[in-house]
């Protein structure tokens, strides 16, 4: 502790479980280390995460149901021909469409928990929370852009297998 | 004892704690932590790629809708709007809100990636705020286009009915 009034008194300052009026040890707000987010998060933050958590919630949502409705419509393939599927077009055409619904169903998964630490951090507006909040929008990123990669990919290496078989399947004519 | 007041600020404890913890204010507040910048510079990239996704989708469908409206265009000939041509102008519609479906909360993304580039390179709480607000606005955006989306697909079954409804009577 800095040497405070009681200088000229000789006597140890009171404790401030002795001293219920003391003030807060500002020292220790001083040293705190700089990886410390205590104090750093404003109402304006909060206030805004707020409104974004509303949205977030939303989507999340929407694109599980809009997945639900692209593995029902593999489903309703799969049934409708009697699970013979010709190979070719078809088969890839419903690799696509299982990939994507993987791929939606994870994203939707990964927007609700960023939405859940969004929530979390609007209601304890603590800096590590807005943090660990940050780290699942990441992940939301990440997670996403792999498997929009991977369609896109997909989707290539069928069109090149189409391209590559189309002299064959001519032939077959 | 002594006047409090009269103590320089480094030695007042009983000064604002606002003034005192400002140790790495750059005028727009306290720094921010590593455990809050390091996520959002690594979620950047995947940002960046995302965006630039979205916008070559949306260019994408953008040629679908020159393309239709042409085709479009040459079946309706000189004698205007003909009825078998209102589900053509149904999908027109349809393949534009999606173009701009896919457009703007790209770019709306796109400026969120800029954003956080600005914060990082003065983390300050300031800054935070206004980044959190341009999140705020992409999540926005990007949720009423989507319910609107939904709108489109529900009103397009709804018709798609109705005309199989009249063709049958």
């Amino acid at each position: 502790m800095r040497s405070r009034d009681n200088a000229d008194m000789n006597d140890p300052p009171p404790s401030t479980a002795a001293n219920p009026y003391a003030p807060p040890d500002v020292e220790q707000l001083l040293l705190a280390p700089a990886e410390d987010a205590a104090g750093f998060v404003t109402p304006r933050m909060i206030l805004l995460t707020r409104r974004t958590a509303r949205w977030v919630f939303l989507l999340s949502i929407v694109a599980f149901l809009g997945t639900s409705l692209i593995g029902l419509s593999i489903l309703v393939n799969l049934i409708a021909r009697g699970l013979l599927l010709s190979p070719g077009m078809m088969f890839g055409e419903l690799v696509i469409l299982l990939l994507m619904a993987i791929v939606g169903g994870l994203a939707s998964i990964l927007l609700f928990r960023f939405g859940l630490g969004l929530r979390r951090f609007t209601r304890r507006a603590t800096g590590p929370e807005l943090g660990a909040a940050l780290k699942r929008q990441h992940t939301f990123w990440r997670g996403t852009a792999v498997g929009v990669l991977s369609v896109l990919g997909l989707f290539v290496l069928l069109i090149v297998w189409m391209i590559a078989t189309l002299p064959f399947a001519a032939d077959e004519f | 004892m002594r006047e409090s007041s009269s103590l320089p600020i480094e030695q007042n404890p009983y000064a604002e704690q606002s003034t005192q913890t400002d140790v790495a204010d750059d005028g727009g507040g306290r720094a921010a932590p590593a455990q809050i910048t390091e996520p959002l510079r690594r979620s950047r990239l995947w940002m960046y790629l995302l965006s630039l996704l979205g916008l070559a989708a949306a260019a994408l469908v953008l040629l679908m809708l020159v393309g239709g409206l042409m085709f479009m265009m040459r079946l309706s000939g000189v004698q205007g709007i003909r009825r078998d041509i209102l589900p053509f102008l149904v999908v027109n519609l349809v393949y534009g809100s999606l173009a701009a479906a896919l457009a703007i909360p790209s770019v709306l993304l796109w400026r969120f990636a800029l954003r956080i580039g600005w914060f990082l390179r003065r983390p300050t709480s300031q800054r935070l705020e206004a980044l959190l607000a341009s999140q705020a606005r992409f999540w926005r955006w990007s949720g009423g286009i989507v319910l609107g989306l939904v709108t489109i697909y529900i009103l397009m079954i709804a018709f798609s009915i109705a005309m199989t409804w009249t063709d049958r009577w």
